[in-house]
């Protein structure tokens, strides 16, 4: 067991004290970090700059009450809390140039391309006419596409004045049918609980964002952390048979030792890597006070299925990297293996919109394609069948024995193996080969 | 100390090792000669238990059933391999540690070692940045560091340079003296010559030498010749009676002796002005040669290939 240990702790250090390792432990404290330090000092600060919106209006009835809207805005809390600007203002410039549509196209193009204006806006002559006409129409001009605060507004707002004056020219009050149409928007929560005195837990509300982001963050780490096992089970192996220094190891530990002594440190990288960014997520979520994001127990489950996908995957890497003769070979294996870690990715967005249909049951009973699939079903409240855990648990952990275990017949065999790479016939004939 | 009794290894249809008996005295150097692909280094494997023999029994330190991860068998494979990125220091360290010995002993035993063979100054630059012969040294290093009962070396000396080789000399009968056992492979025969108390030759997976060098010798006879002339003499096989094989080998020549060397003598001194004329016991090098690549008389003798 102690020469298991040296080579796991060995094995471990030489990855873990690299800097490009090192540099992938910072990026958690980097982002979430940055997302803290961001909310603490910069709040809404960012780009306040008033926009400068002209409105050319054909109809001859909509800039009015375009300004009119957006003196509200400018005073709303949007725009002005507690007497503190934290969006920006938009400035209504109506239209007084020319009338022929290439010559304004051309100007106030060129005014927004020099940043004098923000955007331009052109309404059709036809646009409030309920009939419609040639001049049905309601264009948007900006050299912003990404920015789409104003022409949302503006959108609305329009909306809002055609309706009003189409009720109005019809008879109607528009007064009067916006009460009659007026309703709040749906709302949702999770499922009221009780406490143990029989008192009502009061639901909270759903959040969409996160029920998606959390499970697709999950099983994405998940991926990243199998991944970051390879270097000590795929790129070591084929560096000891390149630089024939396994025959050394060999005299000194049985191939079954040393099988062990990589993966414990495969595992060991993966779970470091793991906890980091999962103690770096418990901490920033703690910190904007969303701990809830992440259902309970959650985490432990990651740590399960993440230590069964480490010993699954990594014995993989370790019997296939022994079979091959250089780095080459042994990208072309790993690319199948990688094919069955990325399939359940693949599939996760359907585990979480539907996690208990019946392609997310079924996959997450299928090992080793499970370890994902399972994970993701169990980010998304309230979680699977308790017994489907167990089940899809033990399925897993039986799968990972057998791969233990015929990896380590193949490592005996082909770690010490030179030449060409084995065909695929050859490697099963190892693993059941006597001796 | 190891007895291979009738080991056989097979690769597919070819036999590397053939019903192969062997029998290692404790606290010996242990010779071990053959020409390459005779089956050495595969024997020196099925010894370590890297690989299994398909039949026969395998014994070490009298116990027939041994792990290859034996802490008290050093070896020192053919091709040699370290890790090129990893310090001299924590190279050492760590296969010490695979030896079973704790980090501390481990540290000590790597500098005491690295002193004794002059390489302090290296510890702690990576093996990549060290010379060939270095690098062989701290193979070495590596091989005895947690103080074996057995060493396996195959091909110690193969690329050092004389300097070296006499260090590794040195330290080998040194740890002779200290009880260890030595056995190892070797093309260099005057090495085995001066160092081994016993020889074993394979040749095609057979053993076809096995003894002291004395008693090799003895089974060839004295039936070399070894001369010199004080000018220079062409000379042909035709040339001598009862003469074959003759070698200009530099400073002297040799030649196999046939039958009475009386005549032979005479006519030297016939052809040229005759400085040193000798009999002796055939050279460890002329007995492989003439075992690996033999000559008819030896055929007709029995000699070849036994």
């Amino acid at each position: 067991m102690s020469k298991i240990l040296a080579i796991a702790l060995a094995e471990y250090r030489s990855v873990v004290l690299t800097k490009s390792f090192l540099f992938s432990l910072l990026i958690p404290f980097l982002l979430y970090g940055g997302m803290i330090v961001a909310g603490v000092f910069l709040g809404d600060k960012t780009d306040l700059a008033d926009r400068v919106l002209v409105v050319v209006d054909r109809s001859g009835s909509l800039v009015d009450p375009i300004s009119k809207a957006n003196d509200e805005r400018n005073r709303s809390d949007q725009v002005m809390r507690d007497g503190k600007q934290i969006g920006p203002r938009f400035v209504i410039e109506p239209y007084a140039g020319s009338h022929d549509k290439k010559d304004l196209l051309v100007e106030l193009s060129d005014r927004v391309r020099s940043e004098e204006i923000f955007a331009f806006a052109i309404i059709g002559e036809d646009y409030v006419d309920p009939e419609g006409g040639d001049a049905d129409y309601l264009e948007y001009y900006s050299n912003s596409p990404t920015f789409n605060r104003l022409p949302d507004w503006l959108s609305r707002t329009i909306r809002d004045a055609v309706e009003r004056e189409r009720f109005a020219e019809a008879g109607y009050d528009p007064r009067e049918i916006s009460l009659l149409t007026s309703h709040n928007q749906l709302e949702r929560f999770n499922l009221a609980q009780q406490d143990a005195e029989g008192n009502l837990v009061e639901p909270e509300e759903e959040n969409r964002i996160a029920a998606i982001l959390i499970p697709m963050g999950l099983v994405l780490l998940l991926f990243i952390s199998i991944q970051m096992c390879t270097p000590v089970l795929l790129n070591s192996v084929i560096e000891e048979k390149m630089q024939r220094i396994v025959e050394v190891l060999l005299s000194s530990v049985t191939a079954f030792q040393l099988l062990w002594g990589k993966l414990l440190a495969g595992v060991g990288v993966g779970l470091t890597f793991s906890a980091v960014y999962m103690v770096s997520l418990s901490f920033t979520l703690r910190y904007f006070e969303r701990l809830s994001w992440v259902p309970a127990g959650t985490y432990i489950w990651f740590f399960v299925f993440l230590l069964v996908g480490l010993l699954t995957f990594g014995s993989l890497f370790a019997g296939v990297s022994s079979v091959c003769q250089d780095l080459k070979d042994s990208q072309n294996f790993a690319g199948t293996i990688v094919i069955i870690l990325v399939i359940p990715m693949m599939l996760t967005m359907v585990s979480v919109e539907s996690p208990n249909g019946p392609l997310a049951t079924t996959v997450s009973m299928i090992p080793p394609l499970s370890v994902m699939s399972m994970l993701s079903r169990l980010a998304v409240p309230p979680g699977p069948p308790v017994w489907q855990v167990y089940v899809s648990l033990a399925g897993n952990i039986a799968f990972t024995v057998l791969v233990v275990w015929a990896s380590s017949r193949l490592f005996r065999i082909g770690i010490l193996s030179q030449g060409k790479a084995p065909s695929w016939k050859e490697i099963i004939r190892w693993i059941f080969q006597r001796g | 100390m190891i007895d291979l009794n009738q080991v056989t290894k097979r690769f597919g249809q070819h036999t590397a090792v053939d019903a192969f008996d062997l029998s290692v005295p404790e606290g010996s150097i242990f010779g071990f000669i053959g020409p390459n692909g005779s089956g050495k280094t595969t024997t020196l494997r099925m010894i370590l238990r890297i690989i299994e023999p398909d039949s026969g029994t395998i014994s070490v330190f009298g116990k027939p059933y041994h792990l290859s991860a034996n802490n008290q068998i050093g070896y020192l494979p053919e091709e040699r391999g370290l890790y090129r990125k990893m310090t001299v220091m924590r190279q050492l360290v760590y296969f010490a540690r695979l030896k079973g010995l704790a980090r501390r002993p481990a540290m000590d035993a790597a500098e005491e070692w690295l002193e004794r063979m002059d390489l302090a100054d290296w510890k702690d630059k990576k093996l990549e940045t060290l010379s060939k012969g270095m690098s062989q040294k701290i193979q070495f290093i590596a091989t005895v560091i947690a103080r074996p009962r057995l060493l396996i070396l195959d091909e110690p000396f193969s690329g050092l340079d004389p300097v070296n080789l006499e260090v590794l000399r040195k330290v080998l009968l040194e740890l002779k003296h200290q009880g260890t056992t030595l056995m190892f492979s070797t093309h260099d025969m005057h090495v085995a010559e001066q160092m081994c108390d016993h020889i074993c030759m394979i040749y095609k997976g057979t053993k076809v030498l096995d003894g002291s060098l004395e008693q090799i010798q003895s089974v060839y006879g004295q039936d070399t010749l070894k001369f010199r002339f004080r000018n220079a003499v062409d000379l042909a096989d035709s040339d001598l009676p009862g003469v074959s094989q003759i070698r200009n080998l530099g400073r002297f020549r040799e030649a196999r002796l046939k039958g009475d060397s009386q005549p032979v003598l005479r006519k030297l001194m016939e052809l040229g002005e005759l400085d040193h004329f000798e009999i002796v016991h055939p050279s460890l090098h002329d007995i492989f040669v003439r075992i690996a690549n033999p000559d008819p008389v030896d055929i007709e003798k029995g000699l070849a290939n036994e």
